[in-house]
């Protein structure tokens, strides 16, 4: 297995942080906006940039809502997300036992 | 140092969005152990009841560690939505509605004629019955086996306490019930720190 098999997506340090977030949920549930960016403690347009390329890549959802008469934004990882977070951690295991 | 990054940020993120369960069962094994341990304490033998102010401490113990759930639980679980805010809301439903049940009962077994003796054993053995299934339940719903083992305890110790009669059954809910309820608070935080110690440590 070789660095190049890991999936370019997830394999952006920012973009790793956001999905092994996203993934800690159960699935089924998302999470604000808001809560997300303090749990990452990254600036809203930083995260914004990176969710859109991994709704673009089909692993998150974003689901415009309104809470009373304020918008809010809820994110969740796809099923496809979730796999593609597996299929990576596994993929980064193996290289790991592959290096001892 | 990859894997260590996805771990550590996956044990954050559960740490901010899922209510702490050591956390919970410490506040309630203190009210527990404090609140039955004042009832015992309270107990007037010629009146055959704990002397009002201890029912009144007791009751002001449970209140306070029912608001600290609520506004813990509520923290925690804010800005999350989907299917564990429904299970989450449906399961703090069961206990209310199971409460409301338990206070119609007890009034009804009073009006029957149901002595204060018989009225303080029943109280007791059916809010701790509540409290223990609702436990088990709980347990089986997040699949937290200590939560049903600590559920299963409480109602082996209330029909225990309910032989024993008052006061001694007090005694019984405050060392064996709240004493149940810190050592899994204890438990839990054990687990949690060699968890965290793992995230740390993991190498790459």
């Amino acid at each position: 297995m070789s660095v190049l098999e890991l999936d370019p997506v997830i394999h952006a340090q920012a973009r790793l942080r956001v999905v092994a977030t996203l993934a800690s949920l159960a699935a089924g549930d998302r999470i604000a906006f808001p809560k997300l960016q303090k749990l990452l403690q990254m600036t809203p347009g930083n995260l914004s940039t990176h969710l859109r390329k991994l709704e673009d890549a089909g692993y998150v959802v974003l689901d415009k809502t309104f809470e009373g008469r304020s918008p809010a934004t809820f994110i969740a990882l796809t099923s496809r997300g979730r796999y593609a977070f597996e299929a990576y951690t596994s993929a980064l295991e193996q290289l790991l036992k592959g290096t001892q | 140092m990859l894997l260590a990054l996805i771990r550590g940020q996956q044990q954050r993120a559960r740490e901010a969005t899922e209510p702490s369960g050591g956390l919970l069962f410490g506040v309630w094994g203190l009210a527990w152990l404090a609140g039955y341990l004042v009832l015992f304490l309270g107990w007037m033998p010629a009146a055959g009841t704990p002397a009002g102010w201890a029912f009144f401490v007791f009751a002001g113990l449970l209140a306070a560690a029912m608001v600290f759930t609520g506004i813990h639980i509520g923290r925690r679980s804010a800005g999350v939505r989907g299917d564990s805010a429904v299970t989450g809301t449906l399961y703090g439903w069961s206990w209310a509605v199971s409460f409301a049940a338990v206070f119609l009962i007890l009034t009804g077994v009073a009006r029957a004629g149901a002595t204060v003796e018989v009225m303080s054993v029943l109280a007791n053995s059916l809010c701790c019955l509540v409290v223990a299934a609702l436990y088990m339940a709980g347990g089986v719903i997040w699949r937290e086996w200590r939560m049903f083992a600590l559920g299963a305890w409480i109602a082996l110790i209330s029909g225990a306490a309910a032989m024993a009669g008052a006061p001694a059954g007090y005694l019984v809910m405050a060392v064996a019930g709240g004493g149940g309820m810190l050592l899994a608070a204890a438990a839990d935080l054990v687990n949690r720190r060699r968890e965290r110690s793992r995230a740390a440590v993991v190498p790459g």
